[in-house]
């Protein structure tokens, strides 16, 4: 295997120069360069040697990729879709699934062709872009030839093997231009000969081994009726063609075909064909004549055009294990007949074709890795081979390493989407597949650039397709974060608890208690009345829930009931340390109400609280603010009163003026 | 083949030190001996200034973009001794300002986002700084290694949160709430601290470099059971470093280089390394089937042979 | 029932016909997100030369930046749409000789904006006549004038969640639905901008948040609106006794993308969803003499399906329009015979039902 060489690019940069470089991977594709001085325990603190002279840049330099062009984006997602289906068989197919998906690949690269030239001919496009697009048939041509080759003798392959019949078919459909005279010449009819096409269409259909067509036009002939060409005519009707469904053995075919062939060049020697010299010349190539053959192969436009057509007249019997013998004779002659010599007459399609045909599978997909597709096609093949047994791959232990080729590349592959900002979808596809496919997802799902909701919606839903929860929940989290960033605190919430972050959603409730005792402002109150069951995520937002519903009841002028709640909540165990001055204020206008809201053994429990929880609170705090020196406990306070110890008085007084109004009721309605 | 994305005049009036692109790839970091941190809001190939941070008394030679979950937050280090913490709630301000180092404070970085807002902070004076924020009071708490490099600590790293524990096969596990950092340094070594309830120790000393080491880079981890480590040193070698247990580490001498190599950089998935140093050269390496490392070679079949190989 | 596909090279967010008089339309618009730039499409459908299959062109397009959110199609041939960005712009689809052409009559930026002041992505918009609402991230309903292109009425803090989806009820009302699966009836004139009413909705796990993700309502029988969930349930409401759903069933696996019924076959209702399938809901012809060239005859409360959940499970028959597409059909869009969808998948199909 020959050496790679090394691709240098150069950046032109003054500073750079100067100073040196440094590199850093930004994502998936960008590579981030800038001038770099390293610094060292002696780096002063002064201006550098540098300063003020140059432009200071960074440059982001990326891999080319070309799918990002409207028609070749077409290509890969409708492959996207082959390529799931294949996923889908999971290796059970029948041969014929295989050839049918095989096939639908072929026609999507060959739609995207046709869509290619259909632009290149369109007149308004630059120069610049013609050129593009012909690299793009360059590439997506070379595809389609091997694809197609490859189909044939690894996908569709014939009963014991012989290849010649799926060769002809494959020379026919990559040099379609002898069938297609021929077309026109067939509406020709008699006249066809008078076309100067005429002759060398004969041989060209001849050399592909399309004698039925060759024969067709040989009809048109105005001297078909003369003795040579009916001799032909028999000559090409008779030649025995191997048929693998016909019943007839190899060796039964070969004496045939022997007998037919002596005959054939007795006949020739004969001179039964001279007064028609390109007929003679015909009959020689089926014949397998040396010399014919040799001089026809200067026409030939690449080494493989003529080679299914030899193989047809002499080997039609060969077999795929055969195939690379032959066509490394055929190389040899055909170069030496061209005039080539060395190896650099063979171009990068060339060599590849050879490859297949010798069943060499890792210089094919060594090779195939370079053909500028950003390894659409490898990878394709790839897992196509693998996935119908045919991907026999021998590493260096003699091992075949089929699944761990196809999983790299997969990986690759997959990766590269990821790090598209738009193809991230189809990306996960390839990564699901393969073996260390869930970590690279988790850890490229969130890294796709999501900008609004329903992005970080479509990402948490693939996510959420494929199990990876963490995912999702880092997703939401960030979401949350950026709607406290938006003063959007309510739909911070709701992505918190969706982020099933307990920490975060208590975070943001203390943010509303917080809030709510300094300023005394319930915020987004459609969102707390609406959080139902979902507040049991965390013991805080139960809390706010709660309180916030005795808000509710406050307002809806239903004091027993918020009474009541207010009771229950001072219970609760659930009560944030800050919150209690508010709490404990809100029972204040309960407590002084004319009629009685709170019994008296309700009343008790809140002297209890203030006692047990709120005194103690304001000692602690009032000692770490002597530590500290500050004036005010600051955590305690509500934006209804400031003095703390004001506060705690006239909650005493209210509940002693409350308690003594409920004895005296309660009382009253016992006796 | 590679093209040339976009070029960001940052507009810095000396040396930049480091260009930290954000979590989504949308906004960019620069920071300078001028003194300075800017940020560029690079969306879309646009480059549009932000904000241009100045707190600095001296050069600045880091940046570091906390997760996004924590909000827009960036970190910054000085030759003034200092780290300041900047965050965006309308404008970018001040967060916090760490000045508990006696010399250069030469390198930060934050830890994976599943531990919390956490920075780690490597200087000249030999000792690494962990701060710890309490996000939900916003104050911040530190620890300190003392004397983890004599002379000084150049680069710091963190181990990636979810490395697979050893034992298991397949399932990726969480390493739990083992926090490990890999320091390097000019006392020639690689070190791994592991926080060890509330103090942090040394767990390996990875020794094989002949001279000062410059960076350090924990890669990714994408599910393997392995841990990998990269360094890169004024004694022109590159090594990565392995591990499957994460005690024992075995050292592979990536290359060595025709000059001092100053960076290392992994691919975001981890498979590509970028080495960049004193040759003005930028190389890009990655591990095949076997375990070895080779340049990588380019994936078109452009004909453009070696052409200069100095940036130019 | 034919299906003919068009790969688009970018993924789709919304597609709606053009409507053309006595006959079915052949001209359709895409919208699309996920890209640098986005693009508003006109595409035309022509038979080709073989038996029942379309040839499907694009004819013209506007780029835009950001994801297109929001297209609708107004005065038959009027187009309103709206960027994430917060842009809203009218198009008119002419006809010039033989093909359609996008013409861009004007625009409304920044529709959407968080308290300091900073964009705010826009979900989408709803039309009525010439009457249009936008929606987005800060809560916001804008109610403008397509006519002339201006803010009547907007209602600043509509919602605190995210609104996903609204729609016009009557000329008077609009619902609106968000993330945490609230639906809320706002009155567009009222100078209270309070909504008029509020009803949350709850899922298989009322410890999840379960969002509205579309809703519709039925052409004759304006009262009952239907709508779609993120865990891809349907539920019926009736205007006229809200508070509580009529009925809710099970539909998709994955959340609901679109919903709609048939603007004149009241009798079939749509439904596509994120996991990439496109249902037909039918009225059954045995429970009920179907007669698809014209509305119900008859119809009244106490036979529509829709109204009574057991009903709705005896009467509707649901079949799938498409199969093997792998991802999110986005949108749809059904006139005459022909129905139109696309997504994620990067391609739009083509559905002729006769």
């Amino acid at each position: 295997m020959e050496e790679d060489p090394v691709i240098t690019f150069t950046i032109n940069d003054e500073l750079c120069r100067r100073a040196g470089l440094t590199a850093k991977w930004i994502n998936g594709h960008q590579l981030s360069v800038a001038a770099y001085n390293p610094i060292t325990s002696t780096t002063k603190d002064r201006v550098s040697d540098f300063a003020g002279q140059n432009e200071v840049n960074i440059f982001h330099l990326t891999t080319e990729f070309i799918f990002e062009e409207p028609i070749l984006r077409c290509l890969i997602a409708e492959a996207n879709g082959v390529y799931l289906a294949v996923q889908d068989l999971k290796r059970q197919g029948t041969q014929s699934d295989y050839v049918k998906i095989s096939r639908t690949y072929r026609s999507i690269i060959r739609a995207c062709l046709e869509k290619l030239e259909e632009e290149i001919s369109n007149e308004e496009i630059s120069e610049e872009v013609k050129i593009r697009f012909q690299n793009y048939i360059t590439i997506f041509y070379s595809i389609e030839c091997v694809w197609h080759l490859c189909e044939i003798l690894y996908i569709d392959t014939a009963p014991s093997n012989i290849v010649v019949p799926q060769l002809l078919e494959w020379t026919r459909f990559h040099f379609p231009s002898y069938e297609r005279i021929a077309t026109e010449l067939l509406l020709y009819e008699r006249e066809a000969n008078t076309s100067e096409d005429y002759w060398p269409t004969v041989k060209g259909l001849i050399l592909q081994g399309q004698i039925e067509v060759a024969r067709a036009i040989l009809q048109l002939h105005s001297l078909s009726e003369t003795t040579a060409f009916k001799m032909a005519e028999q000559i090409l009707k008779t030649m025995p063609v191997y048929n693998v469904y016909g019943g007839l053995s190899i060796q039964k075919f070969r004496s045939q075909w022997h007998y037919w062939l002596t005959d054939t060049e007795l006949k020739l020697s004969a001179g039964i064909l001279s007064s028609e010299p390109e007929l003679e010349e015909i009959v020689k190539l089926i014949t397998g004549n040396q010399y014919s053959w040799n001089q026809q192969i200067k026409q030939s436009t690449c080494w493989y055009e003529f080679l299914s057509g030899y193989l047809f007249y002499t080997e039609p019997a060969c077999k795929y294990f055969e195939l690379g013998s032959f066509a490394n004779l055929w190389i040899n002659r055909w170069a030496n007949e061209m005039g080539f010599t060395g190896s650099g007459f063979l171009k990068q399609l060339d060599r590849v074709i050879l490859s297949v045909m010798e069943n060499d599978m890792n210089q094919v997909l060594h090779s195939i890795q370079k053909i500028g597709d950003n390894q659409w096609f490898v990878t394709h093949l790839t897992d196509l081979l693998y996935h119908c047994g045919q991907l026999q791959v021998m590493g260096e232990q003699k091992k075949n390493i089929a699944f761990s080729l196809r999983d790299a590349l997969l990986y690759e592959f997959g990766s590269a989407l990821m790090s598209r900002d738009s193809l991230w979808m189809m990306g996960v596809d390839y990564l699901e597949q393969c073996s260390e496919g869930a970590a690279a997802m988790e850890l490229l799902l969130t890294k796709v650039p999501v900008e609004n909701e329903r992005q970080a919606l479509k990402v948490i839903e693939v996510a959420k397709q494929r199990g990876l929860s963490s995912v999702e929940r880092e997703i939401c989290r960030v979401q949350a974060t950026r709607s406290m960033a938006n003063e959007r605190y309510g739909n911070a919430l709701e992505w918190a608890i969706r982020s099933k972050d307990a920490g975060a959603v208590t975070a943001i409730t203390d943010f509303f208690l917080t809030n709510y005792s300094k300023t005394g402002e319930m915020l987004c109150p459609d969102v707390l009345g609406n959080i139902g069951g979902k507040m049991f995520i965390s013991p805080r937002l139960v809390f706010l829930v709660k309180y916030f519903d005795f808000h509710q009841f406050y307002k809806r002028r239903e004091f027993i009931e918020a009474a009541k709640l207010l009771v229950n909540l001072l219970n609760s165990k659930i009560t944030p340390e800050y919150f209690w001055p508010s709490l404990l204020i809100d029972s204040i206008p309960l407590l002084e109400s004319k009629d009685p809201k709170m019994p008296s053994k309700e009343t008790f429990v809140i002297l209890q609280h203030l006692e047990m929880e709120l005194t103690p609170l304001i000692e602690r705090s009032k000692k770490q603010m002597e530590k500290a020196g500050d004036k005010q406990p600051h955590i305690l306070k509500d934006y209804r009163m400031e003095n703390i110890d004001e506060i705690v008085k006239l909650i005493r007084l209210a509940c002693a003026r409350n308690l003594a109004r409920a004895i005296v009721i309660e009382n009253t309605f016992i006796s | 083949m590679v093209t040339l994305l976009n070029t960001i005049d940052t507009g810095h009036e000396d040396m930049i030190h480091g260009a930290e692109v954000d979590y989504y790839g949308l906004r960019l970091a620069t920071c300078s001996s001028d003194n300075s941190v800017k940020i560029f809001d690079i969306k879309n190939g646009s480059q549009t200034l932000v904000a241009d941070l100045k707190g600095h008394g001296g050069p600045v030679w880091q940046v570091a973009w906390a997760h996004p979950k924590y909000g827009n937050i960036l970190a910054s280090c000085s030759y003034d001794r200092k780290v300041i913490i900047w965050k965006e709630s309308g404008d970018w301000v001040k967060l916090y300002e760490y000045g508990n180092h006696d010399s250069s404070v030469n390198s930060v970085a934050w830890a994976p986002a599943d531990y919390g807002l956490i920075l780690a902070c490597g200087s000249s004076d030999g000792s690494i700084s962990i701060l710890t924020c309490n996000v939900e009071f916003g104050t911040w708490d530190s620890k300190k290694i003392s004397n983890a490099h004599t002379i000084g600590c150049n680069a710091v790293s963190w181990c990636p949160s979810t490395v697979p524990e050893p034992g298991f096969d397949q399932k990726t596990i969480r390493s739990g709430n083992i926090k490990r950092i890999a320091s390097g340094g000019c006392d020639n070594c690689v070190k791994i601290w592991k926080e060890d309830q509330d103090r942090w120790v040394e767990e390996s000393r990875l020794e094989a470099h002949s001279d000062w080491v410059r960076d350090v880079a924990w890669a990714p981890s994408i599910g393997l059971p392995r841990s990998q480590i990269a360094s890169c040193s004024q004694d022109r070698r590159v090594i990565i470093w392995n591990s499957e247990d994460l005690t024992t580490w075995t050292p592979l001498i990536l290359h060595t280089f025709d000059d001092v190599v100053w960076n290392v950089s992994w691919s975001l998935t981890g498979n590509i390394l970028a080495v960049s140093g004193g040759d003005n050269k930028v190389s890009l390496w990655k591990e095949n089937n076997e375990n070895q490392w080779t340049c990588i070679s380019d994936d078109s079949n452009a004909s453009s042979g070696a052409s200069e190989q100095r940036a130019l | 029932m034919t299906v003919n596909s068009c790969f688009t090279s970018e993924k789709i967010s919304k597609i709606r016909w053009i409507h053309e008089e006595y006959q079915d339309a052949n001209t359709f618009v895409t919208g699309s997100w996920g890209s640098a730039r986005n693009n508003i499409k006109v595409w035309s459908i022509a038979d080709s030369n073989y038996a029942k299959e379309f040839s499907i062109k694009c004819v013209d397009k506007h780029s835009t930046i950001g994801d297109v959110t929001g297209l609708e199609v107004f005065n038959k041939n009027s187009l309103a749409a709206v960027t994430v960005e917060g842009l809203l712009q009218v198009f008119n689809v002419d006809k010039i000789t033989d093909n359609f052409s996008l013409s861009r009559r004007g625009g409304v930026e920044n529709l959407h904006k968080f308290k300091r002041g900073n964009r705010a992505p826009c979900n989408g918009i709803c039309v009525y006549d010439d009457y249009a609402a936008t929606f987005g991230e800060d809560g916001r309903l804008n109610i403008l004038s397509l006519a002339d292109l201006c803010i009547l009425h907007d209602i600043a803090e509509g919602d605190n969640c995210s609104v996903t989806t609204a729609l016009f009820a009557n000329s008077k009302e609009i619902l609106t639905g968000n993330r945490m699966g609230v639906i809320k009836q706002f009155d567009v004139r009222s100078k209270n901008k309070e909504a008029l009413s509020t009803f949350p909705i709850s899922g298989n796990d009322e410890r999840k948040s379960v969002a509205i993700t579309n809703m519709c309502c039925h052409p004759t029988q304006k009262h009952i609106v239907i709508s779609g969930t993120e865990e891809g349930s349907l539920m019926v409401w009736d205007l006229r006794k809200i508070g509580f759903p009529i009925s809710c069933f099970k539909a998709h696996a994955q959340a609901i993308t679109e919903i709609g019924f048939h603007k004149t076959q009241p009798s079939r209702l749509f439904t596509a969803s994120e996991g990439g399938e496109f249902w037909q809901w039918v009225q059954q012809e045995t429970s009920f003499p179907l007669n698809q060239s014209q509305a119900f005859p008859s119809e009244s409360d106490s036979n529509n399906p829709w109204l009574d959940s057991k009903r709705t499970k005896n009467q509707i028959n649901v079949t799938s329009l498409i199969t093997g597409v792998r991802r999110a059909i986005n949108s749809f869009d059904v006139h005459g015979s022909h129905l139109a969808c696309g997504g994620d998948n990067e391609a739009v199909y083509i559905i002729a039902t006769e």
